[in-house]
């Protein structure tokens, strides 16, 4: 897990820095918001604060008139306002998100007894998707856990796996000091001795969600030698599943561009690691994303 | 001041569609379940529209707790040829039973219609409150008063009218054919059997 907040700020330091073209710093600043974006749920915040805002224009009233009425008259407002709050908080405080995109799923449907049909149906279907959206917003990181959903979780050796797919790329991005390939580039060397800790803490995580299709797995446990159409199969499956899990270990190399890529390995760039790691958030970012 | 998004590690995430069909389908579930308790009349909605003209109709109307004034409001909406203010009759009712109400109301150049209680079962109002500039019904009064001051009036618990206004209240009212032009509608509940809403048409 990355602090992307971190990451912002980086670029917001470096834009300081070197004076920038208006182009440039738009692009930049349509970069940030993005990424601000995807690390919450934005567009299900916002069909929530939408929903709840026809609800609340829906019955603009006269208030004199609705405090007479009483608790039930209030509750007309209270309840599309702490819709209004839900879908607020989904953007501020996305570490809460499913607590908030469930209460704001409820609040949506209790505004169809309170407040004018939840707006005249509207709001309140657009609350309930809304809701439902930001609900189904996760991060990478979470998405392993809800294993009774998918069934038993089967038993995988990551290391069999890691090792063939490290031997099929000529590369093994877990340990440092098992480092097979070219490692000329003093830059890749810092790199790879950088990730180890990463690697070490995510091992176990790591390994639940490696899931290989089992007759793959059969394969790989056995320990036997492969076709080279297995192979690939294989590493296809391996990096589907990496796929998921390269934004949790963002400096792992497989996730930069060819170029880059085959830069680092034949040492052709000596550059600083955190070069290279921004090389990589900037590049993989805008496709991901 | 740091935005909230920093003070914990932001991580990236996306939209799992597959949750998102976990979590619709019960949602909308309850919404069809929400909507067919309310043709039955189990449940009783608060109604709260304003700002906007619409008008209702209903074949015959039963009221318990009458009253009527008159009021000068204030509106915050402009109306062409009402000058921002308005001449509204304020009608309330204790409780309310209404055979064929039909209701529209126009959201943004969409006309939306509600019917119910077209069956045997009619619609049952309590705490009705409407603001109307155009009234018109055949209506029979059981003890009605005349030019009782507004501010005294008694019938809706809290509904009462400025001082020295003109009002009438009675214990019961019969209204047919009621057709009224209203600005604002609040009921603390309703119950709407037979409740059907489309888009479109008149009433």
């Amino acid at each position: 897990m990355i602090a992307y907040g971190a990451g912002s700020g980086h670029r917001r330091a470096e834009q300081r820095q070197t004076p920038a073209s208006l182009g440039e710093s738009l692009t930049s600043a349509r970069r940030a918001f993005r990424i601000w974006r995807s690390t919450r749920p934005f567009w299900g915040g916002l069909l929530v604060i939408v929903g709840a805002s026809e609800i609340l224009v829906s019955e603009q009233s006269m208030l004199p008139v609705v405090t007479h009425i009483g608790v039930q008259g209030l509750a007309g407002y209270l309840i599309p306002t702490f819709m209004l709050v839900c879908g607020v908080m989904l953007w501020f405080s996305p570490i809460a998100w499913i607590y908030h995109s469930l209460l704001a799923i409820l609040l949506a449907l209790g505004s169809w007894i309170t407040s004018n049909f939840g707006g005249f149906f509207v709001g309140m279907l657009i609350g309930v998707v809304g809701g439902a959206l930001a609900f189904a917003w996760t991060t990478d990181a979470e998405y392993a856990s809800p294993g009774w959903l998918r069934g038993k979780p089967r038993i995988v050796l990551p290391s069999r796996g890691l090792d063939l797919l490290s031997r099929l790329k000529g590369l093994s991005p877990w340990r440092s000091e098992d480092h097979g390939g070219p490692t000329e580039s003093p830059g890749a060397a810092e790199l790879c001795a950088e990730q180890a800790p990463i690697a070490e803490d995510n091992r176990l995580s790591w390994a639940s969600t490696l899931r290989l299709p089992p007759t793959l797995h059969r394969t790989v446990r056995s320990g036997a030698a492969v076709s080279r159409a297995t192979a690939a199969r294989v590493s296809a499956s391996a990096r589907k599943i990496m796929a998921s899990a390269r934004l949790i270990l963002p400096s792992v190399p497989w996730n930069l561009p060819a170029a880059l890529h085959d830069g680092i390995r034949a040492g052709a760039e000596h550059r600083r690691p955190t070069e290279h790691r921004r090389d990589f958030m900037t590049v993989i970012r805008p496709s991901r994303l | 001041m740091a935005p909230l998004g920093e003070t914990a590690p932001a991580r990236l995430g996306r939209v799992r569609w597959r949750r998102f069909a976990y979590i619709l389908v019960p949602a909308l579930f309850l919404a069809v379940l929400l909507l067919s308790l309310t043709t039955q009349s189990v449940l009783a909605l608060s109604l709260n529209i304003s700002g906007r003209p619409f008008t209702v109709t209903a074949r015959v109307l039963h009221g318990q707790g009458f009253e009527q004034f008159g009021v000068l409001d204030h509106s915050a909406i402009h109306l062409p040829g009402h000058n921002n203010k308005i001449a509204l009759a304020a009608t309330a009712m204790r409780s309310a039973t209404i055979s064929n109400l039909c209701q529209a109301v126009n959201i943004g150049g969409v006309s939306m219609i509600i019917t119910a209680g077209g069956g045997s079962t009619p619609v049952v109002a309590k705490n009705l409150v409407v603001y109307a500039d155009r009234f018109s019904g055949n209506a029979s009064f059981k003890h009605l008063t005349l030019g009782q001051d507004a501010s005294t009036l008694h019938e809706v618990p809290g509904v009462r009218g400025p001082a020295g206004a003109f009002a009438l209240h009675a214990t019961s009212v019969k209204i047919t054919n009621l057709q009224q032009h209203a600005f604002s509608t609040t009921a603390s509940s309703f119950t709407l059997p037979g409740f059907r809403l489309r888009f479109g048409g008149g009433c």
